[in-house]
């Protein structure tokens, strides 16, 4: 057998034996022993905690959270019934201010019909007999 | 190594059954954890010893395992500490350099009664009483445990990378003693 032979059949013996033994029973009586002679640690000194009733407050709680989601829920709703009516009341018939404003040609000439397009009023004047000739821009 | 049981780590937090979990602990951990602690040490009764302290300070310490990492990375945790301390102290006490420990080692293994290999066994031992500490428990853990290069990374708090690259180069070591020796 050569050195690397030598070397391989060290290394890969199957179950890699290394020759170390231990007196018969020895895990099983180790353990008995063991076991045995562990004293009080301080886990097992804390206090066991007996299982209490439930509180009043634990019992009602479930019942507090749920109609406290459901005012919730209400107050929602009635926040955006609000908003609604709101946003009714601020049309144009119930506004006085804007009734009148809006029966007065000078207004809506002036604000209202601000924004005619040039598109439209090429049109208008087509319409009453101008061409596009007549206009110098 | 044994399988983590779930049930068996919530009775250990529970005062009233941590002492029957725990003697469920020592039956199913004390032999991979012997076998881990007599590798390095190679001495029977110290083994022995030692493994005695290591279940004695998980007991004590118990109190403070809250079940974050494995129980079996904590239990080795506790034996490779103590195999290290044993070392260290054995080292100071017989006023052993490192370089010289591997032959303080070879004598033990010699002088250890409780043996029962062949020559190449022994040859074996004593390349691995050359290696560095770490190397040696590296190999050990590999080797003759053959543990995951994952959970030896989670007990020794080395990267996996590290680890495999300390075994192939204790295998190295390993193999140039047994060509020259």
């Amino acid at each position: 057998m050569n050195k690397e032979q030598y070397k391989n059949s060290v290394l890969d013996r199957p179950g890699h034996p290394d020759g170390m033994t231990v007196p018969d029973g020895f895990f099983e009586a180790f353990a008995r022993d063991m076991a045995a002679k562990l004293p009080p640690n301080e886990l097992e000194q804390q206090p066991v905690k007996a299982l209490q009733p439930p509180t009043r407050w634990q019992r009602m709680r479930p019942f507090v959270y749920m109609a406290a989601m459901f005012a919730g829920i209400w107050c929602m709703m009635k926040m955006f019934s609000m908003m609604q009516n709101a946003s009714a009341d601020m049309s144009l018939d119930r506004s006085p201010v804007l009734t009148a404003a809006l029966s007065n040609d000078d207004f809506v000439t002036d604000y209202v019909l601000d924004d005619y397009g040039e598109e439209q009023l090429l049109e208008d004047l087509y319409a009453d007999g101008y061409s596009v000739a007549d206009l110098s821009f | 190594m044994p399988q983590d049981d779930p049930a068996l780590v919530e009775r250990l937090r529970d005062p009233a059954t941590c002492r029957e979990a725990f003697g469920e602990v020592i039956s199913r951990y004390s032999e991979p954890l012997y076998w881990l602690i007599r590798r390095m040490v190679n001495s029977h009764d110290d083994a022995n010893d030692l493994l005695q302290n290591t279940f004695m300070k998980a007991w004590q310490a118990l109190d403070n395992f809250r079940g974050d990492a494995k129980l079996s990375t904590w239990l080795y945790k506790i034996a490779v500490n103590e195999s290290i301390t044993h070392l260290d102290r054995e080292r100071r006490r017989a006023g052993v350099s490192l370089d010289d420990e591997a032959s303080a080692l070879a004598h033990t293994i010699e002088a250890d009664e409780w043996i029962d290999g062949d020559a190449l066994s022994l040859k074996l031992r004593k390349a691995v009483a050359t290696l560095p500490e770490k190397q040696r428990l590296v190999f050990n853990m590999k080797y003759f445990d053959e543990m995951k290069y994952e959970q030896m990374s989670e007990i020794l708090g080395t990267s996996v990378g590290a680890l495999k690259a300390s075994y192939h180069l204790a295998v190295k070591k390993i193999e140039q003693y047994l060509q020259t020796d």
